[in-house]
C-alpha cells in the first residue's frame, strides 16, 4: 500500500498519521473511504480515498491539504487506517458524496466514450468493489438491522477483478514469504536477542504484513511482541507463537492447496475481510440466542467488544465483534443474560465462530429477567471441545465455553476445578469479581479458553427464586468506564 | 493427546531415544532461546503423527526446521489440553442473610460513579439504611476504588459484609492500607470563602424561590464555573422537594453561551440526584438467597 507513496518521506508521515487519534470521524462503504483529519490548519482536512473505480485504474484520491505531493500522507494515513480494520462503515458525508459522484460522472462519460463493453465492464467492477479487500470493518456486524441487502452473485469470471486477485495474492504471498524469513532468523538468533525485546523490530515486521494486506497477521505479530519477556516461561510462550505465526504464513502461500472452509479461515486470520454482504447471502441460523459472556480488548486505539450467543435449540456458538474508537460508544445490547431471537449468518471457515445478526428481535425485559440457561459442561468435557476445535484450526486464540466449576487456589495460581479436575485461570481484572461472585462455591461460568488459561466473563448465580443471574466480569479495555449488567 | 505421554520408535524416522512430547518441547524450546547458530538442534524425531509430519516437512536450514517442529508440536500441545488434577475446593464465604441491593439501584451506582460521584456518600447511606448488603461485583468495584478512603472504606466493607474478609484473605491487595493521619475538614474556613450569593441562597427556605434565585445568580455571573466545588456540595445537600424545582430553572436559564455550560451542568447534577433518591426510596429489596442463608 505505502508503494503509492511519492516517496521514502511520504510513507513515513503516513504512517505517523494512520492512528486513530488523529481523525475525528471517519468511514467508510464498499466502495470508498473517507475521514476529517486535524492538521496544522484551523479546519480539520477532508480526505477521501476511492478504492475502485470503474476505470479499474488504482485508488484515487482526494484531500482538502495544501500539499503537492500526490497522494498527500493524509490519503496515504487514511488508506492505512482501513486497511488495519480501523474505518467503520458509515454513510457518506457531503464532501465525500459530492467528489465521488463528480468522479463517478467523469469516468462514465470517459467509458461511454470508448465503448458499450467498456461500460458494462466498468458497471460490473463498480457492484463488486473492494473484491475481497472488505472495508466493511468488523464492528459492522453489531449493527444488525441495517445492514445493506447482499449482492448479487458474482460473475464468474471477470478479467479485471481476477487480474486483481491474483496481484493481491501475489502482494501477500511476497509479505507472508518475508515474514517466514525473519521467523527463521529469530530462531537461528535466539529469542534472548536483544532486537526482540524492542516494539519496533516486531513493529516493523507488521507494518510489512499490514503492507502486504494481511492486517490480521500483523496484529498477531503486534501481540507477540508484548509477550517478550513477559515473565517465567515467557520463551515458551513466544516460541508457540512464533510456530503458529510460521504456520499460517506457510498456509496462505497454499491456500489453493487447502480446503476451502480452511482456506476461509486462514484468510480470516490474515485479514482478507469478507465482504458482509456476502456473509448475509449465506443461510442464516434461526435460534433464541442467549448473551452468555462479553470481553473488550484494546487493539491499537480500538476498543474491540466480543460478545458470545449460545443457540438455545442449535446449541451452537456464535460471536458478535463490535468496536469503538475513542469517543465512540460500544454496542450494549448484547450483554450477559439478554435473550434474542433471530437470524445469525456465520462467515465462512472451518469452525468459524464469528456472525453478522440480521433480523433479531430482543425480548423485552430481557435483562430484567432469569434466562433460559445454556447446557453446563464439566471441564473434561470443555477440553474435549477446545481440542476439537483447535484439531481443525490450530492458530484460534480463543475459544467459548460454558462450564459448571469453582474457583480456587493451588500454590498461588488460580484454577477452576470440578469432579473431572482442574484448569488454569488466567490473571486478569475478571478475577477478583468472578471469584467474590461465586463465594467459593461452584457456578455456571462463561469463559474464554485462550493459550494462557481461562479468561472468566460471566458468572451465573442463583438467586431467591431459584433462578440464575448473570454477573458480567468480562474485562474492559481501554478507556471505557466499566459496566456491570444487571 | 497427553502431553507426557511417552513416544514409541517409529518406523518413519529413526530417534536416538524415546522421548515424551514435553521433553521433546523443552528441547526444541532450549534451541530456539539460544538459537540455533549456538545450539545445534538435537536428532529427536518423533514417532506416530507428528515425526511422520516432520519427516515429510524437513527443512535443510536448521532454524527452519526447528520452526516446523514447534508449529506441529504447539498444535499439539494445545489441541490436547486436559485439566490437571482434581483439587480441593476454598472455604465458601460465610452466608450473608441481608437481601441483596436490587439491580436498577446497582444500575444506578454505575452511572453515579461515572457522572456525579461527589453522590456516593448518599448512595452508600441509602443502601445502609435499607439494609441492603452489596452485589459481588460492585463490592469489589467499590473495595478497589476507595481502598486508601478512611472514611468511606469502612461504610463498603460493613455493605459488603462477610464477602469483605473473605476476599481480603485471598485478594492481599483488597486490604486497607495503613492509615494516614488526617486533619478535620476546615469548614469554618471553606465557609468564610463561600460567595455571598451561595449563603443567602442556604437560607431560602422556599423551594421555588431558591430554584429561581439560584439560577438568576447563574445567569448574571454571580456565582460561575469558578464556584462549581461549593456549587456541587450545595446541591448534594438540598433537601428533596428542592431538586426538581432547581434543576427546570436552571435549564431555562441555559441561554447565556458564558454560563450555559454550568447551568446546564447543575440542573442535571439536580435532576440526577433526584432520581437517585427515588430510585433509593422505591426499591423493591429481592428476596434472600437461599443458598447463602441455608448453606
Amino acid at each position: 500500500m505505502l508503494a503509492l507513496a511519492a516517496d521514502a518521506s511520504s510513507a513515513a508521515a503516513a504512517r505517523r498519521i494512520a492512528a486513530a487519534s488523529n481523525w475525528p470521524s471517519t468511514g467508510c462503504d464498499d466502495h470508498a473511504v473517507w475521514g476529517l483529519c486535524a492538521g496544522s490548519g484551523r479546519e480539520p482536512y477532508q480526505t477521501v480515498v476511492e478504492l475502485d473505480p470503474p476505470d479499474a485504474s488504482g485508488p484515487a484520491f482526494k484531500c482538502s491539504c495544501p500539499s503537492r505531493k500526490f497522494p498527500c500522507k493524509h490519503a496515504l494515513g487514511l488508506l492505512l487506517l482501513w486497511a488495519n480494520g480501523h474505518v467503520a462503515n458509515s454513510v457518506r458525508p457531503h464532501f465525500a458524496s459530492e467528489w465521488l459522484a463528480m468522479r463517478a460522472a467523469r469516468v462514465a462519460s470517459k467509458l461511454a466514450a470508448a465503448g458499450p463493453s467498456a461500460a458494462a465492464a466498468a458497471r460490473e467492477v463498480d457492484r463488486d468493489a473492494g473484491d475481497g479487500a472488505d472495508p466493511t470493518p468488523p464492528g459492522g456486524t453489531a449493527r444488525a438491522g441495517r445492514e445493506t441487502p447482499p449482492a448479487p452473485p458474482r460473475p464468474t469470471h471477470d478479467p479485471v477483478r481476477d487480474k486483481r486477485q491474483a496481484e493481491r495474492l501475489q502482494r501477500v504471498i511476497s509479505g507472508l514469504n518475508e515474514t517466514n524469513r525473519w521467523l527463521a532468523d529469530c530462531v537461528r538468533g535466539g529469542l534472548t536477542a536483544t532486537s526482540l525485546a524492542s516494539y519496533s523490530t516486531w513493529d516493523e515486521i507488521a507494518a510489512r504484513l499490514v503492507d502486504a494486506q494481511a492486517g490480521s497477521l500483523a496484529n498477531r505479530v503486534k501481540r507477540v511482541a508484548g509477550l517478550v519477556g513477559s515473565g517465567p516461561g515467557w520463551h515458551e510462550t513466544v516460541l508457540g507463537e512464533l510456530g503458529t505465526l510460521h504456520m499460517l504464513c506457510v498456509a496462505g502461500t497454499r491456500l489453493n492447496q487447502l480446503p476451502e472452509p480452511l482456506a476461509d479461515s486462514v484468510r480470516a486470520a490474515l485479514g482478507w475481510q469478507t465482504k458482509q454482504a456476502d456473509v448475509l447471502a449465506r443461510p442464516p441460523e434461526t435460534d433464541t440466542w442467549l448473551a452468555v459472556g462479553r470481553s473488550d480488548t484494546l487493539e491499537d486505539r480500538i476498543v474491540v467488544r466480543r460478545s458470545w450467543l449460545y443457540g438455545l435449540t442449535t446449541h451452537r456458538w456464535a460471536l458478535v465483534l463490535s468496536f469503538a474508537a475513542y469517543g465512540q460508544h460500544l454496542d450494549e445490547r448484547l450483554l450477559p443474560g439478554v435473550r434474542v431471537h433471530g437470524d445469525l449468518h456465520r462467515y465462512p471457515g472451518a469452525c468459524e465462530l464469528r456472525v453478522v445478526p440480521s433480523e433479531l428481535t430482543f425480548e423485552p425485559d430481557a435483562a430484567d429477567r432469569a434466562p433460559a440457561m445454556a447446557p453446563t459442561t464439566s471441564l473434561a468435557g470443555a477440553c474435549d471441545h477446545i481440542g476439537t476445535a483447535l484439531s481443525t484450526v490450530p492458530w484460534l486464540e480463543r475459544w467459548p465455553v460454558f462450564v459448571f466449576a469453582a474457583p480456587t487456589l493451588v500454590a498461588q495460581q488460580w484454577v477452576l476445578t470440578d469432579h473431572t479436575g482442574t484448569l488454569p485461570l488466567a490473571p486478569g481484572q475478571s478475577l477478583v469479581p468472578f471469584v467474590a461472585a461465586s463465594r467459593g462455591e461452584p457456578v455456571a461460568v462463561c469463559a474464554e479458553w485462550t493459550p494462557t488459561g481461562l479468561n472468566v466473563l460471566a458468572a451465573f448465580v442463583p438467586t431467591g427464586g431459584g433462578e440464575l443471574r448473570p454477573i458480567d466480569v468480562g474485562p474492559v479495555g481501554g478507556f471505557h468506564e466499566k459496566r456491570w449488567a444487571s | 493427546m497427553n502431553i507426557d505421554e511417552p513416544i514409541s520408535d517409529g518406523a518413519v524416522v529413526a530417534a536416538e531415544r524415546t522421548v515424551t512430547l514435553a521433553e521433546h518441547w523443552d528441547e526444541l524450546a532450549s534451541t530456539a532461546l539460544l538459537g540455533t547458530n549456538r545450539r545445534p538442534v538435537a536428532p529427536l524425531a518423533p514417532s506416530g503423527p507428528l515425526g511422520a509430519l516432520q519427516h515429510d516437512a524437513a527443512q535443510p536450514d536448521p532454524a527452519s526446521d526447528v520452526l516446523v517442529q514447534v508449529a506441529a508440536l504447539n498444535a499439539a500441545r494445545r489441541a490436547g489440553v486436559r485439566p490437571g488434577p482434581s483439587v480441593a475446593r476454598l472455604v465458601p464465604c460465610p452466608p450473608d442473610p441481608r437481601p441483596e441491593c436490587p439491580a436498577h439501584v446497582i444500575d444506578g451506582l454505575h452511572q453515579l460513579l461515572q457522572q456525579w460521584p461527589e453522590l456516593i456518600d448518599e448512595w452508600l447511606s441509602g443502601v445502609a439504611q435499607r439494609n441492603w448488603r452489596l452485589r459481588a461485583d460492585s463490592a469489589v468495584l467499590l473495595l478497589q476504588r476507595f481502598r486508601t478512603d478512611p472514611i468511606r472504606r469502612p461504610v463498603i466493607v460493613a455493605l459488603t459484609g462477610s464477602l469483605a474478609d473473605w476476599l481480603a484473605e485471598l485478594f492481599p491487595n483488597l486490604h486497607a492500607p495503613a492509615p494516614r493521619r488526617t486533619s478535620p475538614p476546615a469548614t469554618a474556613a471553606l465557609d468564610a470563602m463561600l460567595p455571598l450569593e451561595l449563603v443567602e441562597l442556604r437560607a431560602i427556605d422556599d423551594p421555588l424561590h431558591h430554584a429561581v434565585a439560584f439560577a438568576q445568580s447563574i445567569s448574571k455571573g454571580a456565582l460561575a464555573a469558578r464556584h462549581r466545588g461549593a456549587l456541587i456540595a450545595h446541591i448534594s445537600q438540598l433537601r428533596p422537594a428542592f431538586l426538581m424545582p432547581l434543576a427546570e430553572a436552571l435549564s431555562r436559564a441555559a441561554t447565556n453561551p458564558n454560563t450555559m455550560g454550568l447551568a446546564l451542568a447543575l440542573a442535571d447534577l439536580a435532576a440526577f440526584r433526584h432520581g437517585l433518591i427515588t430510585q433509593l426510596s422505591t426499591a423493591q429489596p429481592p428476596s434472600t438467597n437461599p443458598q447463602e442463608t441455608n448453606p
